[in-house]
């Protein structure tokens, strides 16, 4: 990666999978601009951009956590824990509530961080068993499945807007811009990218491997957390399998972003248009008469399709650089 | 050669010890089996009846099988996400397909274990040729295949024909079919385990670098395990429908975590190379045997998800500190 | 078995091969005939193991031929190798590490169904080849990633034995063995030649050479220089040849810029298979640590770094120095070049410039963790200037560079962090000419400036060039410190074999 703002050919080299995953949105951008214009505009164009908040969201951490080398696979089951507790904390003043939500989330990151780098579990396997022991406190505590009691606060952030925009889209472009910028533009974010690249380099490098890494899997506990307070706030509703398609959405987002799966490789602007691909997939395909079915096989195509695009970019700004 | 004297003593010397804590934990699973069965048939001597273990056999089969598939994905160094949309399509495909096939119910079940074969064949093509990592691949082809079996399917449904429902819930010689599908099961892989085949399968998981170095073709190697894995994801989905006599076509994504998580606890490394399906049975019938534990002793479900799940990462810390301790 | 009969022969002519930009074989050229033990000679670099890679088909060469008795052989696959019958002791060792030593003496061949489907029969089987060849018994039928290397490395040596084979090459066989061990290796070396076989023979060690070696073929800079019977050359034209002429413009004059002030105390310090041991470093000194491969060099330097745990006391600049990680250890002044600078020292997809901040990057932070771009480009760029490095190519990725630049890379990153005590892991190790003496001339500007090093190499030559005293490592110990005066690589070598002699005599 740059520090600086890289020159000429390295540009290409650097961003090839980031412009392939935002060439990849504008095709389905297009496609849903010919097909279905109405799909884009005023209120459903706010729809669409709210189902990609929750996406973006639950993407966020992971993005940070593929990037330092693991994977989360706990999210939707954290996802759901914030949209379940946000009910058991009904008698909580809303905002007290939230905040708590999101620091719990990020405990239950932290579980999933402390295991991975002190009792030497694989990201994989630690992320299932954090996920399972989430899920067991969901089927004993949240077993109706739906609740009345969303808080005000919940109410309030989902249905407000500021300007012409859903305040959870604003939201989420504000976090979404401070997740680039700590990216590309700190030390914190120096560190992820190089524990993710090779951890053995950065801690012969004097880069304190375990809390960068523990880091990367607290920010995804919160953000998926958060993402489940706001997705109950916005169905006015909370089960336990709520956050499930969320573990194959907060993955595709970030992998068709162009980020690589062992890390070092990628960007959350990458996400960001990851996010976009799937949201326009979930919205094209009732206008073209497709259903669940259709559109799951039409997501893994695009993944597919996605991948080598990111691939041959990056292949072909290589052989340019030379 | 008596001047190698010196060098035998230290090398008998230093790895005693090391050997010794190796063979505990790989017995670990066996030993925490037969504690759990015991402390199972102890307070519901019923269960250890052969026509109730029968029973949670079948009931546990689809476990079984998609974790033991799964093993040879990951002994070959890699991983299927995918088995949850080849157990749901194989179990729409029986549903929807097997009353009406030409040919009969039974050419049903060879085809559709040959659909198993070949979308384990694509995953292992494109980890091989199309140099995908195997997570994404099977990612990828898991949203595939799962959207497939609900355009077969949209719903639970369709009919399963009386003869498969009536062997896979039969008995034979007095044991119920579960039980001889188990042993079928370890048996095949007792034998296959010391064919030229498995050697390779291991090498390659071991390390593929060196299994290449040494004159295996490491791709076809590497498809046909993905393939099997493929394969037996197809047969779990049938069983899970000749049981239940009716198409499942999303009960797949809930056997892919578990199935990792009984191999793990089988033993079976997740970087590839060592382990095995006799090991991953252990692992399954864990699980299958805690659930039932957890149930006689009357606690909420949650229960049995947090004991897995402290299971899991217990066994795995331990054996990571056990290596830590031989680097030292 | 070896084929019996006469008069096969293996040629290599004008055989190239480059990785990227890096030349590893620019013409190498090789006869050896049956019968006899050829030695492939060379210094670390000089494109013997790209030569032996390429025989057994590990890597198809850009050019060139290789014609065993009138055929060519078929290049680029390691199977086409083994069917032409030519079987390969790795360096590295082919062992898959998950599976016993049985099954790995057994990859890949038919032994019969009957003899696999028990598995005693399979571990007979390799019982029965471990006498045949009157190696050690080796319990077959445990993983060899639970045997020791010795082990492994037998297990290796039999494996190609047992292979058919017309071709036999040991690549560095007797490297990590104990003494008794190499005799039984060069013993079956000329078996094998004796039984009808061309067998190719890399080693350092001179003595082995005389040995074994009925003639020989000297590489340097990838290209033979020269061959022929071991018996026409005396030890210094061997040497000669394979260091070639550049000897003398290598190290650059200097004066002695050691101080009496001392930088670094270690005092009854242990560390993983390391110590106890007692070191001083000075102030500006270059402290060479010497010894033969795997004595404890890697650890003692990982220990000092802060990566490995260590107990004694450490004291640096009159102060405690308890490093818990090599963060703090780079905080405190001492900073690490490690051995594997691919895999321990770069992050081979990152720009150069990421690479070289890496260790500095706290300095840049400006409001509480935001990058100063501009200053870290600007300091960057002068450390890699200096170091010889374009400033047009900050950008480009790590993985782009020759040898010698990422080398130059990862000194950078060193330089960067302004170390006191700077530790060196064989830094000069497969980086080309020109670079060397560049590392030399920043080596000594450091010294001149009050830095310490701690300089470990593998070739005595340059340890005996460029330090002020030399540390011998002998298993895990500090064998003597030479003092100036007694630095040549004559006494480096009776230190670390004086005690490696020892043992032996016992049997």
């Amino acid at each position: 990666m740059h520090l600086d703002i890289p020159r000429g050919r390295e540009v290409l080299t650097a961003h090839a999978p980031t412009v392939a995953s935002y060439l990849l949105t504008a095709i389905l951008l297009a496609l849903a601009l010919g097909f279905a214009p109405y799909l884009l505009s005023g209120g459903n164009l706010n729809t669409q951009l709210t189902f990609a908040a929750f996406i973006g969201l639950a993407a966020l951490g992971q993005t940070l956590v593929i990037l330092a080398g693991g994977i989360d696979l706990s999210v939707p089951w954290v996802l759901a824990f914030g949209a379940i507790q946000l009910g058991n904390f009904g008698d909580l003043p809303g905002g007290v509530a939230i905040v708590l939500i999101v620091v719990l989330g990020g405990l239950i990151g932290m579980v999933n961080g402390v295991g991975v780098v002190a009792l030497g579990v694989s990201p994989i396997i630690m992320t299932i068993a954090v996920g399972g022991l989430v899920q067991g406190y969901l089927l004993e505590f949240g077993r109706g499945n739906l609740y009345s009691a969303v808080p005000e606060l919940a109410n309030t952030i989902v249905s407000s807007s500021i300007g012409p925009l859903p305040l959870i889209v604003v939201l989420w472009g504000i976090l979404a811009c401070a997740t680039g910028a700590v990216l590309s533009k700190t030390i914190i974010g120096r560190r992820i990218y190089a524990v993710g690249t090779n951890d053995r380099t950065a801690r012969l490098s004097g880069i304190n491997v375990p809390s960068t890494r523990v880091l990367t899997y607290v920010v995804s506990g919160a953000m998926a957390a958060f993402a489940g307070v706001l997705l109950a706030g916005f169905l006015g509703a909370a089960y336990p399998t709520i956050g499930e398609p969320y573990l194959f959405g907060s993955i595709a987002a970030v992998l068709l972003g162009g980020a690589a799966i062992e890390g070092g490789r990628g960007s959350y602007w990458g996400t960001i248009a990851g996010t976009l691909t799937i949201t326009l997939l979930g919205a094209l395909t009732p206008v073209l008469g497709l259903h669940q079915g259709e559109l799951r096989v039409v997501y893994g195509l695009v993944i597919l399709v996605g991948l080598y695009m990111a691939r041959g970019g990056l292949l072909l700004a290589s052989r340019q650089s030379r | 050669m008596p001047m190698l004297q010196p060098l035998r003593a230290a090398l008998r010397g230093l790895p005693a010890s090391r050997r010794r804590r190796a063979e505990l934990l790989g017995a670990l699973p066996f030993i925490l089996l037969v504690g759990l069965v015991a402390v199972y048939g102890a307070m519901e001597p019923a269960v250890l009846d052969p026509a109730q273990v029968g029973y949670q056999l079948q009931s546990g089969m689809p476990l079984i099988l998609v974790a033991c598939g799964q093993t040879l994905a990951i002994l070959v160094g890699g991983i299927d996400l995918s088995v949850g949309g080849i157990v749901s399509l194989s179990s729409a495909l029986l549903a929807t397909q097997a009353s009406t096939f030409p040919g009969g119910p039974w050419a049903a079940v060879v085809c559709i274990l040959g659909v198993g074969l070949i979308a384990g064949g694509i995953n292992g093509i494109l980890v091989t040729f199309g140099r995908l990592p195997p997570f994404i691949a099977t990612l990828a082809t898991w949203s595939i295949y799962s959207g497939l079996a609900l355009v077969v399917l949209p719903k639970d449904g369709g009919t399963v024909p009386a003869e498969i429902t009536d062997l896979a819930v039969g008995k034979s010689a007095g044991l119920a079919n579960s039980i001889w599908l188990l042993v079928i099961l370890v048996g095949a892989w007792l034998v296959f385990r010391r064919t030229p085949f498995a050697t390779s399968l291991f090498a390659v998981g071991g390390d593929e670098a060196r299994a290449r170095l040494r004159g295996v073709r490491s791709y076809p190697v590497k498809i046909a395990a993905f393939s099997a894995t493929g394969g037996f994801a197809a047969a779990a989905g049938l069983w899970l429908s000749a049981t239940t006599t009716t198409g499942l076509p999303l009960a797949g994504d809930a056997l892919i975590l578990p199935s990792i998580a009984a191999i793990v606890i089988g033993g079976t490394s997740l970087m590839g190379g060592a382990g095995g399906i006799g090991l991953t049975v252990v692992g399954a019938l864990i699980l299958l045997v805690l659930r039932g534990v957890v149930a006689v002793l009357g606690l909420t479900p949650t229960f049995a998800y947090i004991v897995t799940s402290c299971l899991l990462i217990g066994m795995v810390a331990l054996r990571h500190f056990a290596r830590r301790l031989e680097e030292d | 078995m070896p084929r019996s009969g006469d008069g096969d022969w293996l040629r290599v002519t004008d055989v190239r091969l480059a990785y990227g930009k890096v030349v590893a074989l620019a013409g190498a050229n090789l006869e050896a005939v049956a019968g006899e033990v050829h030695g492939l000679l060379g210094e670390n670099g000089a494109g013997k193991s790209s030569l032996i890679k390429i025989l057994s088909g590990v890597v198809a060469p850009d050019a060139g031929s290789i014609a065993l008795g009138g055929t060519a052989l078929g290049l680029g696959q390691p199977s086409l190798a083994e069917r032409a019958g030519i079987s390969t002791v790795y360096q590295e060792l082919s062992l898959i590490p998950t599976l016993t030593g049985a099954e790995n003496l057994a990859i890949g061949r038919s032994l019969g169904v009957r003899a696999r489907l028990t598995g005693r029969g399979l571990e007979a089987h390799a019982r029965a080849l471990l006498r045949e060849h009157g190696a050690p018994p080796i319990d077959v039928g445990r993983p060899v990633q639970l045997l020791s290397f010795a082990e492994r490395q037998i297990l290796e040596i039999v494996r190609a034995l047992s292979l058919p084979h017309r071709v036999l090459i040991f690549d560095e066989a007797t490297s990590a063995l104990p003494p008794d061990e190499s005799r039984w290796v060069l013993g079956k070396a000329r078996d094998a030649a004796r039984s009808g076989a061309v067998v190719l023979f890399v080693t350092h060690r001179l003595r082995e050479i005389r040995e074994v070696c009925d003639t020989v073929t000297i590489l340097r800079d990838g290209a033979t220089v020269t061959s022929g019977r071991t018996a026409e050359f005396s030890d210094d034209q061997l040497v000669a040849h394979m260091l070639g002429r550049r000897l003398e413009r290598l190290y650059p004059e200097r004066a002695d810029s050691s101080s009496q002030e001392v930088a670094l105390e270690v005092r009854d310090w242990t560390t993983r298979r390391v110590g106890p041991l007692s070191l001083t470093v000075r102030k500006g000194e270059i402290l060479g640590i010497a010894g033969l491969e795997g004595h404890g060099q890697r650890e003692l330097l990982l220990g000092l770094a802060g990566d490995l745990p260590s107990k004694g006391s450490m004291v640096l600049d009159g102060r405690v120095y308890n490093p818990g990680n090599p963060g703090s250890a780079i905080k405190s002044g001492i900073m690490l070049v490690p051995e594997d600078r691919q895999k321990e020292g770069l992050l081979l997809p990152q720009s150069i410039l990421f690479n070289v901040a890496l260790a500095s990057l706290g300095r840049y932070g400006r409001l509480g963790g935001w990058l100063d771009d501009r200053r870290a480009r600007a300091d960057v760029s002068a450390i890699t200037t200096e170091l010889g490095l374009p400033d047009r190519r900050l950008d480009h990725a790590a993985s782009q560079l020759s040898g010698g630049m990422m080398q130059k890379v990862v000194l950078g990153k060193a330089l960067l962090a302004r170390p006191k005590v700077l530790l060196l892991h064989d830094c000069t190790r497969g980086v080309d000419v020109g670079t060397k003496a560049q590392i030399f001339e920043m080596m000594f500007r450091l010294a001149r400036e009050g830095v310490s090093l701690v300089f470990y190499s593998s070739d005595f030559a340059e340890l005996v060039n460029m330090s002020d005293r030399i540390a011998v490592m002998v298993e895990g110990q500090v064998g003597k410190v030479l003092e100036a005066g007694s630095l040549s690589e004559d006494n480096i070598l009776k230190v670390a074999i004086g005690a490696e002699i020892a043992p032996a005599a016992a049997s």
